[in-house]
Formats: structure tokens, C-alpha cells, sequence
């Protein structure tokens, strides 16, 4: 998935796994005390030496933070990384899987390049045309702030068990990023726009090879792993 | 939250669209629907409202406005005043010691009611929402709530001391009942609602039992009020309860809302619990800062460059009129010098809000960003925001709308030289701290300190411009200034309305535009150096594994603990990857014939943690599995890995590796700290490994039944391939068979000897020895008739 983004120029950017509230929260407009936190179920860490509070990270957007302190636009990246959730186990959920964040910021880049680049990243993934299409919804580090649907890879659209007859499937968030972001890492947001999405890898490949528990995903289940051999 | 089909159709005269219809309308353009089910005769809603929209759609009459834009259908107005007492009402009096806590507090009595059941139509709504029922009057107040978004309240008015309320904070050693019984003790940070005794309700979260609304109440005071947000959470969080109204007043709600619902809320009770002789008393409605209608501005322009689309003024016009958005098409600095003089002599406060003062009393920067707010441009607060925020002109340049930026050197209030808000620590190093507006002809207006008001005056005779530090211009476009409906909350920044322009327009008006040829980015050399030791270890036969970053184990002066671990095993942040493989390796031989290997060989990248930071750790990790003597040992097989990755980096430095071996269970691992390698390695060195291209297998689940393995040795006359028996021997054994491994061979008198092992699972059941026997048989009997012999 990497590999497509870096393609078309994004460039791939880390961060650490414990983070600070500042930069897994409140630089992405999500303060202290707003019902918004109630989004992500955090794993904290006791105090440290420095007293400051700690957390793993919820997702890899306080990396697109921190590149955007060190970089003057445009920035075109994406932040792959292990990310945590304090979440009851299931077959789709897990307490630690990956996600890969995008971030495009330009003098114009726009909601229509945000369908253009997913739509070629999904049809490169699945190795067939996939359309996108957004439905409205809401984070606080994007307005306006989207759903991502994909076209149903198995039936084109048609309808079938995998996408519920619908021929869409759900696939991701994203949205432009909000102005309160950009300003507070100095940014002016009256001369740069972009778009910021982000994706479960673990649930793009669950969902492409058909895995039936994520949780087999960490527990070196060589059944699974094996099968992927490249050999 | 849940919503009722049949309680949004009673907003509308007209039929609404079929539920199914009406689920999507609302995802594809609002919120989304999550299921959909039907409820004896009708149908319910589980629609996912989020914090954005908490502030109007919390609520029956707040999803049918939504759907009302959507389906194009006129909405019934619900609310209607019934007349009220002032004389034969005892009189209510309300007191809010804390504006910022309680923003608005509307109160009433209504006398003489009879409380009983609540009718059939309310119990069945209010179920079919899954909520429970008490009696018709706590019954109206909840359904009301759940019909406006506004939660309210119901004392019984002979219950407190006297007919007066108090919103204070809690005083130290304060505690209270709740209606569900339980014992609360407040912090003096907590807000009651109180009379002159003790606390009566905390406040938007919980009544208490003192004033209980139970049968023989007769008398009530109904309370519809707006609390501040923050606090009404940290307080349910700390007393542990959480409820529909905390939800609400959490999310914020417009001030406004309380006197609809008041009135609402009174004839529904008036109609559920009233008598002959109910008396409705005078609302007694405390509030202190009533705020302004908000404007916000966009242009058309500004709505296609953040879609990418190529909507007309009419398009956006026609948006806003769906929306129910009254708005005016602006020239901002045309609006704002036409609304300027009117301001004159307006009084002066320091500090002045833009939201509650203005056009009352402004400072000069609440001045400046008034005018240019109600023009629908939101400039910065402050005057050193504002100052950076402009567009640079010269001072011989100025025109009439230019702001005009001084210091003063008066050091009462301060000067800037950082900015605050705006791009936070912006130097400023002039300094700055007045701000005017010039009205061209060389006039300035301003509101000044020293005059204690607003003024017009030459610009080269004001005091307060003696030292002009810049000219700032905001040039915008015309563009179209919405005044904001109360109740949207969300709707504050022009991006606010491109989105709702863009979802009711529909996100699929938005065009695909393609990506444009950028080069292919240069892979970071950490990143690469790992992707090549995973293509070299997996090159050799390695699988790559991921396991949990938490574990049991560790030393809490060295390691890092979670405040909230998931579960006791998993309290510490793991310090080694290492201790998680021998249960990998395990689990790998017990599948050993299940996955046709010789030895479990894996590897993980993967960060581990201690106090002093995180860090990428490889570890290699070998079991043999062989009966054979001859077969390689674990710690060759670890060394040929160590010997293939020693071709990557240097790891002769035995700080860098750790070593495990158990001659017992015949394991052996490495681990090795690579965060230090990637740095030495020679820039460009290493060979990128084939990014973008994914597996192309069909991967087969994993059955949760035992698999049963069986030998089976034959004799084959020469110049049978192994492969030709294998397929034969797989043709037979059928669909449970799982895998089929040689794994011996050897000639004698002119036959060749193969042993084969064949793995059966299904993934329905554990198979039974009969079943595997009767597969073993029918090979048999397949051999025999080939003249295979089978030892």
C-alpha cells in the first residue's frame, strides 16, 4: 500500500507509538474535555520522569503534525505505523493494528483530488477499476469531513454477500483539513489547502483475502502467514 | 441515537418518503443510519449522530428538519404558548450566582396538576425509543427532550424550602440522593441546582429525591435550562453518571432552545397532567449574556477552490435557501463602511465580547473585528492577530476600509509583539496595541480608552495614532453572508459552510480529478534498510510475524507501565521481542504437518519500550522440528540468518545482539537492536525491494477443528515420479485433505520406496478416526489395484 502512495510522490513519513496529548489531540483540534475524545479510547501510560502525561497513539495523524512543524508546504505524505485502541477484543477489532494516513497540502488541492488519488489507490490495490464516493460525517481535524466508500471489489457494484448488497463498502475517513490544524503548526490556512485521510490496513487486507479474524493477524499464527509467502 | 419513523412523520403534513428511502437520504447527505428495524408498526432508526451535529439533531424535531431539507417537504411548526397566571401563581424567583456555568436558566410553576400514568400515544413513543416510563409529568419532560433536543426538568414545588431556586456551586461536604438512589458527594467544581437549604438536582446531570416528582405532587416548577459544556462533563464523569440530558448539555446546546422548549413542555403537560383547575405561571427567564445571531461569510469562489467543483452563485444560493440559511450577497468593505458610523459614539470596555457586547460597547480590536464579522469575514480577536492577519499596504496607500495599527507606548493594557491566537508566536517586534478603521479622506474611527467611546477623527491629530506601526487590508472577494440558525453550533468558519453546501449539493457533484505525475518519492533509508532485512530473512525461508506490543512481565523501575492495561497480562509496554516467541514457536511445531515445514523460522520488527524511549528491535527466532539427527540444529539455522544479516549491517558488536538457546526444546533466538543500523549504512546502498505489488494467493481460512495426520510408506515400481504419486495419493484422499508431504525416499531391487504424510481437517467438525480410516482404506484399495505395495 506503501508502495502505490510513494508512486505517485507521497512521501512516507514515521513517528514514535507513545505520543503526547498535544500532538495525538489537541494539535488536531480535539481538546481536553469535548465530547470528541469519546472517538478514540485511549491507552495511557503512568507519568513518566518529565510528569507529562503520555498515551500510545490512537491513530498516525500526529505525525502528519509533527512533519508539518518540520516542513514548509506543500507536503505531500503518508504515515504508516502501529496504532492503539483500548477496544474489547473481537474478530474485527484489536487493541494495536496499523494504519496508513495521507496528507496532500497545496496551493489547490482539493476534495476532487482527494477522490482521484483514492480511487487510483483502490484500483491498484485490487487490481481492477474501483469507484469512491463520500458520504458525510464528521472529525474534528477535517471540515468538510467525509466517509469513504469503495465499490464492491468482488461484485463490481452488483451486489452480493461481502458488501450486503449494497455494492459499496466502507472503507475509510478523510476529509480537508481543518484551518484551526494548519494554523496552529503555522500554516496559513488562506494560502494552503489539502486533504487528510486515513486507513485500517489490517481491515484492507481482511478484507481483500477474505481473513476472517484479526486477531489472527498478531498471535504469529504461521496457518495464516505462510500462506503469504512470496517464495 | 434511536429515532421513530412514525414520531418524524407527525412533523410533516405531507407523507414522508418510505423508511428505507428516508435511511438514505440522511446517509448520503446528513448522518449516518446504522440499522434499520421494524417496530410493530413502525419503524425505528439507529442513527449515528456525531459530536458536530449533537447540537440540533440530538432530537425528533432535529433529524425532521434535516430530512425536511432533504426530501424537499414543508415542516409543521409544534411549538404553541398557552396563556399564563401572573397574579395567582406563586411567584418563583431564580438566582444564577455562576454566568459561565449556567448560561441560561428558564423556570415556571404550573399549579394544581394531577400526576397518573402518562397516556398510550407518549408510553408508546418514548418505548419505542427503548426509554422507560415513570409518570405524566417526568414522562412529558423526557419527551420533550427527546421531541426538541433541550433536556428539562421537573421539582415538586412543595418540596424546597421556598419557591426559589439557586444555581451555585456545590459547597464543601455537600451530598445528595439521586432519583436512582444513589448517594453523591460534591466537589465545590460541581454545579447544583439548589434552594435556600441544600442541592436539589445536579445540574443538567441528575435530580435528586427531595424534589421528586412522584403521585401526589401537585405542584411544579419546570426547569429548562443551558449549561456550560466542559463542565457538565468532568462532573458526570466524576460522579460516574451519565444520562440523556448530560449527553446533551456535553455536546452544547443553543441557549435559545430553553424558552421553545419551555413553552412547549408546558402545554404538553398541561394537556397529559392537567385539571380545572391548573394555573400556569409566568416563566421567570434568567439570562444574563443573550447572544447575538452569528454571521459567517463565503464566496462562490471559495466554495470551488476546498470542493473542486465549478458551482454557479445560483447553485450556492440556491443551497442556502434548501437549508433554510437566510443570507445577504456582501461587499465586505462596502458593508462594513457602511455600518461604521453608525457605531459612533458607542461606550468603551476593555475586553469586550464581540458575541454579547458588540454593538453595545466595544474595545478597539472587538470594534474592528465586529464590523468586519457582521460582513461575514472572521478576522482575529486581538489587534496583534488582526495586525498579522491583514494584507501589508503603505501608509500612502490607505484607502476607506483599511485597518490602521498604532503603539500607543501606554503600557496599562500592554503591548504585543507576539501574536496569541492567529499562527500562535508570530513575531511582532514594532508592538502593537490600537487598532483603527480608516474611513478615507484621512479620517480614522476608532474606540478609544481615553475618550471612553467610539470616535471619528482626523487620522493626523489622533493621539492614539501618533506612531503608526502599519496599514493592514483585508481584501475579499463579494461573497455571501449567511446568518447562522441558532441551533447550528457547528456552522461557525466559511469551511463549516462549504461543507454544508457540498453535502447537500451531494458529494458526488464533486468531479475526480486525477492524480498529477509527481516523481516516485525517495524511500527514507530506515525504512528501506528494514524492508530489506524482511526481503532477506523471508528470501531464506523466514516468515515474518507481529505480536502484541503489551506483556505480563516487567521491572517498573526500568519498563513502562499502562495507567489502563486491557487486562493484567498485558500491563506493561513490552521491553524485548523475545519473550512472545516461544509461545510462536510452540504453536508453530504443533502445526508442523499442518504447514509441511522442517523448522518454525520467524522473524518480527517491531518497537519495544523502556524509560528512556522507544526502539525498532529485530529479533530471529529457530526451532528444529526434525526426528532426524542429521537434520540442521536450531543454531545453524540461526546462523546462516545472523550470517545473511550481517550482509546487510555490521552486528559484530555484541551490545547490539542478545542470544538465547535452550537445548531442551530445541530453540534458539536473536535479538538484535537495529535502531543504530540504519544510520550506518552507506546512503543508496541497499537495493529497493518491489514496493506496490501485493501477494496473488486465494487464502484459505483456518478451521478451528484438530487436523489428523497419517504416514503412509509404498513401494512403486521404477520410473514413477514422486510427484505422480503424490497427485494420485491426493486425488484419493479427497477434499479433507489438507496438505501431503514426502519426506522420505529410497530405491531397493528395482522398486522405489516412498513415505508420504497426509494432514485431514475439515472445517466443520473434528474428524473421527472411522472417518479417516474410511479415506486411508479407499487409498489403500487404490494402491492395490495399482500394484503398489504399501509397507
Amino acid at each position: 500500500m506503501v508502495g502505490i502512495f510513494r508512486d505517485l510522490g507521497f512521501i512516507i513519513a514515521e513517528g514514535p507509538e507513545i505520543e503526547t496529548e498535544h500532538y495525538n489531540f489537541d494539535a488536531l483540534n480535539v481538546p481536553k474535555d469535548h465530547p470528541a475524545r469519546d472517538l478514540w479510547d485511549t491507552f495511557w501510560l503512568k507519568p513518566d520522569a518529565s510528569g507529562e502525561r503520555r498515551l500510545l497513539r490512537t491513530h498516525t495523524s500526529p505525525v502528519q503534525i509533527r512533519y508539518m512543524e518540520a516542513h514548509q508546504p506543500p507536503i505531500k505524505i503518508i504515515a504508516p505505523g502501529k496504532v492503539f485502541r483500548y477496544e474489547a477484543t473481537d474478530a474485527t477489532h484489536e487493541v494495536q493494528f496499523y494504519q496508513l494516513e495521507g496528507l496532500w497540502v497545496g496551493r489547490d488541492v482539493a476534495l476532487s483530488d482527494l477522490k482521484g488519488v483514492l480511487a487510483h489507490f483502490f484500483s491498484k490495490l485490487f487490481g481492477k477499476e474501483i469507484k469512491t464516493r463520500f458520504r458525510p460525517s464528521y472529525f474534528p481535524f477535517v471540515e468538510p469531513g467525509v466517509e469513504v466508500d469503495m465499490s464492491c471489489f468482488k461484485c463490481g457494484g452488483e451486489g452480493c454477500a461481502l458488501c450486503k448488497a449494497s455494492g459499496w463498502i466502507e472503507i475509510m475517513g478523510a476529509g480537508m483539513v481543518h484551518p484551526n490544524v494548519l494554523n496552529n503548526v503555522g500554516i496559513n490556512s488562506r494560502e494552503w489547502q489539502g486533504f487528510a485521510f486515513g486507513i485500517g490496513v489490517d481491515r484492507v487486507v481482511m478484507l481483500k483475502y477474505g481473513i476472517e479474524d484479526v486477531r489472527l493477524l498478531y498471535q504469529g499464527d504461521l496457518r495464516v502467514i505462510n500462506q503469504f509467502s512470496t517464495m | 441515537m434511536k429515532i421513530s419513523f412514525e414520531w418524524l412523520q407527525s412533523f410533516f403534513d405531507k407523507p414522508l418518503p418510505s423508511p428505507e428511502a428516508v435511511a438514505r437520504l440522511l446517509t448520503m447527505h446528513a448522518y449516518e443510519v446504522e440499522w434499520v428495524e421494524k417496530y410493530h408498526d413502525d419503524t425505528i432508526f439507529e442513527i449515528d449522530i456525531l459530536p458536530n451535529r449533537a447540537h440540533d439533531s440530538l432530537s425528533h424535531r432535529g433529524v425532521a428538519r434535516e430530512l425536511a431539507v432533504l426530501a424537499k417537504l414543508p415542516i409543521k411548526e409544534i411549538i404553541s404558548s398557552l396563556p399564563a397566571e401572573i397574579e395567582n401563581v406563586r411567584k418563583l424567583s431564580v438566582t444564577i450566582e455562576d454566568e459561565k456555568l449556567c448560561r441560561r436558566y428558564v423556570g415556571r410553576v404550573i399549579e394544581n396538576i394531577a400526576v397518573g400514568p402518562s397516556p398510550e400515544w407518549l408510553v408508546r413513543r418514548l418505548e419505542s425509543i427503548g426509554q422507560r416510563t415513570i409518570n405524566n409529568v417526568v414522562d412529558a419532560t423526557n419527551y420533550a427532550m427527546f421531541t426538541l433536543g433541550q433536556p428539562l426538568h421537573a421539582f415538586d414545588a412543595d418540596r424546597p424550602d421556598s419557591c426559589g431556586i439557586i444555581v451555585r456551586h456545590a459547597r464543601a461536604g455537600e451530598a445528595m440522593k439521586t432519583l436512582d438512589g444513589q448517594e453523591i458527594r460534591f466537589t465545590e467544581d460541581m454545579l447544583v441546582i439548589a434552594d435556600t437549604a441544600s442541592p436539589l438536582a445536579l445540574a443538567g446531570v441528575k435530580g435528586g429525591t427531595q424534589a421528586e416528582v412522584t403521585e401526589g405532587t401537585k405542584n411544579i416548577i419546570l426547569e429548562a435550562a443551558n449549561f456550560e459544556p466542559k463542565n457538565v462533563r468532568k462532573t458526570s464523569q466524576a460522579v460516574g453518571i451519565r444520562t440523556d440530558s448530560s449527553m446533551r448539555f456535553e455536546r452544547e446546546l443553543a441557549p435559545w432552545l430553553a424558552s421553545e422548549a419551555m413553552e412547549y413542555v408546558t402545554a404538553l403537560i398541561s394537556d397529559t397532567a392537567g385539571t380545572e383547575e391548573t394555573k400556569i405561571g409566568i416563566t421567570i427567564d434568567a439570562y444574563p449574556r443573550p447572544q447575538a445571531p452569528y454571521l459567517v461569510g463565503v464566496s462562490t469562489e471559495e466554495v470551488n477552490m476546498v470542493l473542486g467543483t465549478t458551482l454557479s452563485d445560483l447553485d450556492i444560493a440556491s443551497a442556502f435557501d434548501r437549508l433554510g440559511f437566510p443570507y445577504e450577497k456582501k461587499n465586505p468593505v462596502a458593508h462594513v463602511l457602511s455600518i461604521a458610523r453608525g457605531l459612533e459614539g458607542k461606550p468603551y470596555l476593555w475586553g469586550a465580547s464581540v458575541a454579547y457586547d458588540a454593538p453595545k460597547r466595544f474595545d478597539c480590536s472587538s470594534f474592528t473585528a465586529y464590523l468586519f464579522a457582521q460582513a461575514g469575514v472572521n478576522i482575529p480577536r486581538m489587534t496583534v492577530d488582526q495586525y498579522v492577519y491583514g494584507q501589508q499596504v503603505s501608509e500612502n496607500d490607505i484607502k476607506a476600509g483599511d485597518l490602521i495599527f498604532a503603539n500607543t507606548g501606554i503600557m496599562k493594557r500592554g503591548i504585543h509583539m507576539e501574536t496569541k491566537e492567529y499562527l500562535p508566536g508570530t513575531q511582532v517586534p514594532e508592538g502593537v496595541d490600537h487598532v483603527g478603521l480608516s474611513l478615507g479622506g484621512g479620517q480614522v474611527m476608532h474606540a478609544t480608552e481615553k475618550e471612553g467611546k467610539v470616535v471619528i477623527e482626523p487620522l493626523a491629530q489622533s493621539s492614539g495614532f501618533q506612531n503608526i506601526v502599519g496599514v493592514r487590508r483585508y481584501e475579499v472577494p463579494e461573497r455571501f453572508v449567511v446568518s447562522v440558525p441558532a441551533e447550528r453550533l457547528d456552522v461557525r468558519l466559511p469551511v463549516d459552510l462549504v461543507e454544508e453546501i457540498g453535502r447537500i449539493v451531494g458529494y458526488d457533484t464533486v468531479p475526480v480529478r486525477e492524480p498529477r505525475s509527481d516523481m516516485p518519492s525517495p524511500v527514507p533509508q530506515e525504512v528501506l534498510f528494514r524492508d530489506a532485512v524482511r526481503d532477506a530473512l523471508a528470501d531464506i525461508g523466514f516468515s515474518e510475524i507481529l505480536t502484541s506490543s503489551f506483556t505480563a512481565e516487567g521491572d517498573p523501575k526500568k519498563h513502562r507501565l499502562l495507567e489502563n492495561p486491557i487486562s493484567e497480562d498485558k500491563k506493561y509496554l513490552r521491553h524485548a521481542l523475545a519473550p512472545a516467541f516461544s509461545d510462536v514457536l510452540a504453536k508453530g511445531a504443533y502445526y508442523k504437518d499442518l504447514l509441511g515445514i522442517g523448522a518454525v523460522q520467524i522473524f518480527e520488527i517491531g518497537k519495544v519500550f523502556d524509560k528512556d524511549g522507544e526502539y525498532f528491535v529485530l529479533a530471529i527466532g529457530v526451532k528444529r522440528l526434525a526426528k532426524d539427527k542429521k537434520a540442521r540444529k536450531e543454531d545453524e539455522i540461526l546462523n546462516d540468518a545472523l550470517a545473511v544479516l550481517s550482509c546487510l549491517i555490521d552486528i559484530s558488536d555484541k551490545k547490539h545482539i542478545t542470544l538465547y538457546f535452550d537445548k531442551n526444546t530445541e530453540i534458539a533466538i536473536a535479538e538484535v537492536d537495529i535502531t543504530y543500523a540504519a544510520e550506518a549504512i552507506p546512503v543508496n546502498s541497499i537495493t529497493e525491494p518491489a514496493y506496490g505489488v501485493s501477494p496473488d494467493i486465494v487464502y484459505k481460512p483456518v478451521s478451528k477443528y484438530p487436523f489428523v495426520a497419517r504416514d503412509i510408506s509404498l513401494f512403486v515400481p521404477e520410473g514413477i515420479g514422486a510427484l505422480a504419486v503424490e497427485q494420485t495419493l491426493a486425488e484419493h484422499a479427497g477434499e479433507l485433505l489438507s496438505r501431503i508431504m514426502l519426506f522420505d525416499k529410497f530405491e531397493k531391487d528395482g522398486r522405489i520406496s516412498y513415505a508420504f504424510r497426509l494432514v485431514f481437517q475439515s472445517y466443520s467438525k473434528t474428524l473421527s478416526d472411522e472417518e479417516v480410516n474410511g479415506i486411508m482404506d479407499a487409498i489403500y484399495e487404490m494402491a492395490q489395484s495399482k500394484q503398489w505395495e504399501v509397507r
